[in-house]
């Protein structure tokens, strides 16, 4: 698939930390006081900054991050709805429609973690598989777009049932 | 509100080869049900000590603590404890970590099973049942430390420092997040004593601020804050107060 985005290598953690913190500060700060006001090296912070403006959370206009509408309302909203508007976001990205294509069309909807770690080095040959498996099981499992088992090491769209008790 | 922690004389001293230690000097203050208590002090203050003794996990040397009036012998199951290092297990999973402390409950496995999956529910985590701690960052692994406090139903919600391993942004949004589940009217938990060095924390986060000394560790202080929530951390009224308590502690 042309064009699959790379993901920054931050957590959904840190990205909503960035939008309490907009939201504190009126919705809008400079970014580079900001990471002198919170001691965060500038550059994992813009790393910050890029994963909530690629989910739509924030935008950067001149040197300053925005908080947008959809930034707020996923402040304001229950965790259900966040994580469901959070899911949304990510699927518009064509690195998450990749890899849900990928499982939608695998059988038994699962795929082993060896086929998405290739897949993301032909994808984005420039970058580093190990760390972007990371940063998109970080944001996969919270977005709840697909789940992962070290046990089986498998990928996969829906968690299997657990069998009855006793 | 009445009270639902009464600590009376509390006192703790360990025996050392040079000599007693004492940690805690006579320390007694009450916690109202639904209030929001923050213990704020230097290191060495004894704060974490105290948390332990108000949930059980250490006995006092002298004194008594009281949970609805009733003198507290043993650990206090209407308790769950959030701690600074997450202690989670790391050879089980995420569902398994917050699983662990409901069978000596009574629970069975289904009920097991439903009440992890509630809890993680809460706090954001479903979709990493299946994960190691080890696949988790700090702030997911944190999360699980609270799932794991609130799947025993407690009344009581204690935190020994829970945000400070965490860098910036993400001890931010647990914040945040810890507030909406003290909110939350589906959860029995409506009491919460935090232990913290950071001082925007306890702020931020409390009814009142109990500020203790160390040498040996005492309370000097208890401030209400009557700052409406949510609480505006620029404004002058909460600079303010960080400084009020600041003043306090050094």
């Amino acid at each position: 698939m042309p064009g699959v985005e790379p993901l920054p290598s931050t957590g959904i953690s840190k990205i909503l930390g960035l939008c309490e913190i907009l939201d504190d500060h009126q919705g809008k700060e400079d970014v580079y006081r900001l990471a002198q006001d919170l001691h965060t090296p500038f550059g994992e912070l813009l790393l910050v900054v890029k994963g909530a403006e690629m989910l739509g959370l924030v935008e950067t206009p001149g040197g300053d991050a925005v908080l947008t509408a959809l930034g707020k309302r996923v402040l304001e909203t229950s965790m259900n709805e966040k994580k469901a508007l959070l899911k949304q976001q990510m699927l518009k990205l064509r690195v998450f429609q990749h890899f849900r294509k990928l499982l939608e069309n695998a059988e038994e909807n699962e795929v082993p973690a060896e086929v998405i770690l290739e897949e993301l080095a032909v994808l984005l040959p420039q970058e580093q598989p190990r760390q972007l498996f990371t940063t998109l099981l970080n944001w996969g499992r919270y977005g709840e777009v697909f789940g992962y088992s070290r046990d089986t090491d498998l990928f996969y769209l829906q968690k299997p049932e657990s069998p009855p008790a006793g | 509100m009445p009270a639902i922690i009464e600590i009376e004389h509390v006192t703790k001293i360990y025996p050392r080869p040079e000599g007693e230690s004492q940690i805690l000097a006579d320390v007694s203050f009450e916690v109202a049900d639904g209030e929001v208590l923050a213990i704020v002090g230097p290191s060495g203050c004894g704060k974490s000590t105290l948390l332990r003794i108000i949930h059980g996990l250490i006995p006092p040397s002298a004194g008594v603590v009281r949970f609805a009036g009733r003198t507290q012998e043993g650990i206090n199951l209407n308790c769950g404890m959030v701690f600074q290092s997450f202690a989670l297990l790391p050879w089980l999973t995420v569902e398994e970590n917050v699983e662990i402390g409901l069978e000596a409950r009574g629970l069975d496995e289904t009920q097991r099973h439903k009440r992890a999956a509630k809890y993680l529910d809460k706090v954001g985590l479903d979709g990493n049942e299946d994960a190691y701690p080890r696949e988790l960052s700090g702030g997911m692994k944190q999360r699980v430390g609270l799932a794991r406090a609130l799947a025993v139903e407690p009344k009581v919600l204690l935190m020994d420092e829970p945000f400070s391993a965490l860098d910036a942004l993400t001890s931010i949004n647990l914040r945040e997040e810890l507030l909406d589940l003290w909110a939350d009217p589906q959860l029995p938990v409506d009491t919460i004593v935090i232990v913290t060095h950071i001082i925007e924390e306890a702020v931020e986060l409390a009814d009142r601020i109990l500020v203790m000394a160390s040498n040996p560790g005492r309370i000097v202080e208890s401030i209400k804050v009557d700052l409406p929530r949510p609480r505006q951390k620029k404004s002058a009224e909460f600079a303010a107060l960080v400084d009020r308590v600041f003043s306090l502690i050094v």
